[in-house]
């Protein structure tokens, strides 16, 4: 689908401008397409991060569907409850989805969202990842990648990046995906398709990001182009437990000269200048590593 | 109508049905695991038509009922001691985005050392949270405020959350006969004019919780919240007298007098306690003893004004905390003694901590307990700190 | 100097006016004042935004936590601020103050209103952070060059106090660049003199009203809900300091702008050709780069 069929599709904006978002905020682009795909009738639970903030102020919002911000810790139960409290309406045909950070998701949010998932609750969580605590000022999360600096990594983050979208499919959930903010029409397929899902969905969304990842602004959409077509970051869907590549992953895997190297990717940003030549060489090999063997997955059940 | 002999925990859970409540989440923690089985049990069975998200913590728990309350629908929830400590922040969103939630506490300790027996020090470190707090005393008090509690919660002056708070064990697992009402006579009582709090509405979309600068209206928010809690005072009182005359039984409002007119002493205290005080007034009474005792139901809003009115009938009030603030007391004494300072014609305060860890006091120990602020009171003696009941 | 001098910072997210008022308490402290104090301003806006930040300076140790209202000195890093608000920047600015300018345009100064008795400095700040490379993520540090011009418009701290307050706050490699900017802005700063008429008397200092349309809080609801508008943060338009301007010659009508706009700021006319919505596009320029065509062009933003 082009840019133009799209706006014919869907020209509604449920994120509206003049926000108090960054200048080049990918996480506001991913939510604008999200809400695309989604349309009027979806409720928003938001807990503590970047969305509690660039919203606005009282008494005005950037978000034009119900978004009702909570503890940090307390998304995916809070979205729990309007499912069983819409349940209990007897409204059918409301979609109910968590809009939450990395840090929300990864770190103290976890046990939330994994109960949710075994619960199988009838909700898509969407996890935003600017790969830090972006709202506090660039702290470490779990989903903060190898290398990168932030305020409480000062010499870059010894440990890798949790796999949070692997660890929501070992819950059996019928529908898990990546994607990315410079794939607006990916992302809008994405969230369109799992709409139509019962159950618990998981959609995990690169959002690069300006001030924290140390870029300019104008270059948002292209770092995260770079992140998939280094192979730095795979878009993929798993349906019922079936792995699948998705297109511009897969281009790079078929298309070899259309990759970029992950050195193009690191040396792009800031957070990752303490990275010296010799890890930017292994980082390599485990990303030239980790492509082959997701070409053979594809399409292959990912779980026994 | 018709009288069943219920543990504390299944008077509760008779007492949710008949709210017809319809969304309950809730995380198992001694003791107070029985009423969430009972109410699996009713909606198993039918009974009762309700969502029931069996969460993964108390944390979430609290936060799955503000998301279910913020639809509209009416909802239940049941903790205790590190349940309640570990739903703590939760406790918070709930009563400052105005929900009328219902949560049963069956008091208990806090550890470590581990101990699962009675204590109101878990509910009494969630004061400043903005919850309404009511005690209560027996199974049927249990039963009846937790449907008051709707009533009171919903109002539209106070939209507030609710503890009915009950003691583990002495209350939660013994039984007591309790006079169950008739379903219409409830359904009168705590209409369930359905989605009145409405806050999530596809078709009138808000956000909830946005940030608000200092100079903006946080201060007055809270305002609001003070507000809402001193209106609740009315509320309690008016829904109490409004209980009796459709189910015949007053458990006292804000707070219940007993045989205070005339009382040199008068016990001070909350739950179970405050029951068996009644028998020790009884006991002291036949002695010669011009002794009263009144019960705490109300500990937020707290009814310093009712408090005021009793104590100028006395000489002494004696104070019987089931909880500790090491370094300071108990808190209840210490919000009684605030509530009298400054005002004419206040009675001497004496307090004493008593029961904690779910250690036993007999009704020989509340006796004696009184006979000692006699004697303080004849020999026109002062307070001299904590008495510590029992301590070995 | 007697009392307390307090100053007051105007810059946008990222040009460091918070890191600047820090250093002037530091710098402030070497020269032998022992009050000093610096206050970021926190709010909800971002990278762009227009921000903030305070300083005290005293001889004698400062007692006072409150905000800052009546300023003896008002420093506006980023010119954009001064020509979009000159009656916010200047507001509760002291009789005989100090108002220390980023390289003014003639148009600005002559529109310039100031308190009576007040003296204009003026600094290239941005061509020195040009030239040195002074610059975090695609923005110049404005700040920093400021510090001298404010050293030499108040003759407050020495250069050597602000050398040292550096070396203590940044890493050895960024030191030098910082102190450059400081040493040439110090050397280029000059005293503008403004006609008879610009001279007023001072605004009064006001503490801000944000809400207007809610007076008391019986206005309040029990729930504070917010609702939708655009604008949630007010126009951000003025957040820009380039402006994506479209080339219709050579627009494809695609619609990649549209698509990639964070902001969603970019509508699409009848013809089908990308229109700028100016009140909120925050010029991050996410258009200007992802355009097949290069039909759009980034443009500094007069205003």
């Amino acid at each position: 689908m082009s840019a133009k069929k799209v706006f014919q599709e869907a020209p509604e904006e449920y994120v509206l401008p003049g926000n108090s978002a960054c200048q080049g905020c990918g996480s506001t682009l991913a939510l604008r397409w999200v809400l695309k795909a989604l349309g009027k009738k979806t409720v928003i639970v938001n807990p503590a991060s970047c969305g509690c903030v660039y919203v606005g102020l009282y008494p005005r919002t950037a978000i034009s569907v119900p978004y009702i911000q909570v503890a940090f810790a307390a998304g995916p139960a809070a979205a729990s409850g309007i499912v069983g409290g819409l349940e209990a309406r007897g409204e059918k045909d409301v979609t109910v989805i968590c809009w939450a950070g990395d840090g929300g998701t990864a770190d103290i949010g976890v046990s939330s969202l994994s109960g949710s998932a075994e619960r199988n609750t009838n909700y898509i969580y969407f996890c935003y990842d600017n790969e830090a605590y972006m709202n506090t000022g660039t702290q470490r999360s779990g989903s903060t990648p190898a290398g990168a600096w932030t305020t409480t990594t000062p010499m870059g983050k010894k440990e890798g990046k949790k796999d949070m979208a692997l660890i929501m499919a070992a819950h059996r959930i019928p529908y898990v995906a990546t994607s990315c903010s410079s794939y607006p029409l990916d992302l809008y397929d994405k969230t369109k398709k799992a709409k139509i899902i019962k159950g618990t969905r998981y959609i995990h969304i690169l959002t690069p990001c300006p001030p924290g990842w140390r870029f300019d602004t104008e270059l948002t959409v292209k770092i995260g182009r770079l992140a998939v077509q280094s192979g730095m970051w795979l878009l993929y869907e798993i349906e019922n437990g079936v792995f699948h590549l998705s297109a511009p992953s897969r281009k790079i895997l078929e298309n070899p000269e259309k990759r970029v190297s992950v050195r193009d990717y690191i040396k792009a940003q800031g957070r990752f200048r303490v990275v010296r030549e010799d890890e930017i060489k292994r980082l390599q090999e485990t990303i030239d590593e980790k492509l082959e063997k997701v070409a053979e997955l594809d399409g292959k059940p990912l779980f026994f | 109508m018709e009288t069943l002999i219920l543990t504390g925990n299944h008077a509760v859970a008779y007492a949710v049905k008949m709210a017809r409540v319809q969304f309950i989440s809730c995380y198992p923690i001694t003791p107070q695991t029985g009423i969430v089985e009972k109410l699996s049990d009713f909606i198993l069975n039918g009974e009762l038509e309700a969502v029931f998200v069996p969460v993964e913590s108390e944390h979430s728990a609290m936060a799955a009922c503000i998301g279910a309350s913020l639809t509209g629908v009416r909802t239940f929830t049941a903790t205790c001691s590190h349940g309640l400590a570990y739903m703590h922040e939760m406790v918070h969103w709930a009563s400052a985005t105005r929900l009328p939630i219902i949560m049963a506490v069956v008091n208990r300790t806090i550890g470590p050392p581990w101990n699962i027996w009675a204590e109101h020090g878990d509910s009494i470190s969630q004061r400043d949270t903005g919850w309404i707090q009511l005690y209560t005393s027996n199974h049927q008090e249990a039963f009846d405020t937790v449907l008051q509690a709707y009533k009171v919660a919903e109002d539209p002056d106070v939209l507030l959350p609710v503890m009915v708070c009950l003691e583990g064990f002495v209350l939660s697992h013994t039984v007591q006969p309790v006079v169950i009402p008739n379903q219409e006579d409830v359904d009168a009582f705590i209409p369930h004019e359905p989605w009145k709090h409405i806050i999530i509405d596809v078709d009138n979309p808000i956000t909830h919780g946005n940030l608000q600068m200092p100079e903006d209206w946080f201060y007055e928010f809270r305002f609001l919240m003070h507000r809402a809690m001193e209106a609740a005072k009315e509320k309690i009182v008016r829904c109490s007298k409004d209980f009796e005359k459709t189910f015949g039984r007053n458990h006292g409002h804000l707070v219940e007098e007993y045989k205070c007119d005339g009382a040199d002493v008068i016990l001070l205290s909350m739950g179970s306690l405050a029951d068996q005080a009644k028998v020790a007034v009884d006991v002291l009474r036949d002695e010669g003893y011009k002794a009263g005792a009144l019960k705490l139901r109300a500990f937020r809003p707290f009814p310093e004004e009712e408090l005021r009115r009793v104590a100028k009938k006395t000489k002494c009030i004696l104070v019987i905390d089931r909880n500790l603030s090491p370094g300071k007391g108990g808190a209840v004494a210490s919000e009684l003694k605030a509530a009298l300072y400054g005002f004419k014609g206040m009675p001497m305060v004496l307090e004493c901590v008593a029961g904690l860890g779910g250690r036993d006091v007999t009704l020989e120990e509340e006796v004696n307990l009184m006979k000692q602020a006699f004697k303080v009171v004849e020999e026109g003696g002062e307070p001299s700190g904590i008495i510590w009941l029992g301590l070995k | 100097m007697n009392g307390i001098f307090e100053v007051r910072w105007h810059g946008r997210g990222g040009q460091g006016i918070v890191t600047a008022s820090k250093i002037l308490a530091i710098a402030a402290f070497n020269e032998g004042f022992v009050g000093v104090q610096s206050i970021p301003w926190i709010g909800a806006e971002r990278r762009g935004a227009q921000i903030e930040a305070y300083n005290r300076i005293s001889y004698a140790p400062i007692l006072l936590h409150s905000q800052v209202y009546a300023p003896n000195a008002v420093i506006v890093v980023d010119q954009s601020i001064l020509s979009e608000n000159s009656s916010t920047t200047i507001r509760g600015l002291k009789k005989n103050g100090f108002l220390v300018l980023n390289a003014a345009h003639s148009n600005v100064l002559s529109s310039l209103r100031v308190p009576e008795g007040c003296s204009v400095y003026v600094v290239d700040a941005t061509s020195i952070c040009l030239e040195l490379g002074l610059q975090v993520a695609g923005l110049e540090i404005l700040a920093i060059p400021m510090l001298g011009a404010f050293a030499k418009a108040t003759d407050l701290v020495s250069i050597k106090s602000l050398e040292n307050a550096i070396k203590s706050f940044f890493e050895a490699d960024s030191v030098k660049k910082n102190v450059d900017a400081i040493l040439k802005a110090y050397w280029s700063t000059r005293k503008v003199h403004l006609k008879p008429e610009q001279y007023l008397s001072p605004i009064p200092p006001s503490k801000p009203v944000r809400i207007p349309e809610i007076h008391h809080w019986t206005d309040l609801p029990p729930v504070p809900t917010s609702t939708p508008s655009k604008g949630s943060i007010g126009k951000t338009g003025d957040w820009r300091t380039h402006k994506p301007v479209v080339d219709r010659e050579k627009c494809s009508k695609c619609l990649f702008c549209w698509m990639y706009c964070p902001e969603a700021a970019i509508n699409v006319d009848s013809d089908g050709f990308p229109e700028i919505d100016y009140d909120y596009c925050k010029g991050c320029g996410v258009c200007f780069n992802e355009c097949p065509r290069e039909a759009i062009s980034m443009l500094v933003d007069e205003k």
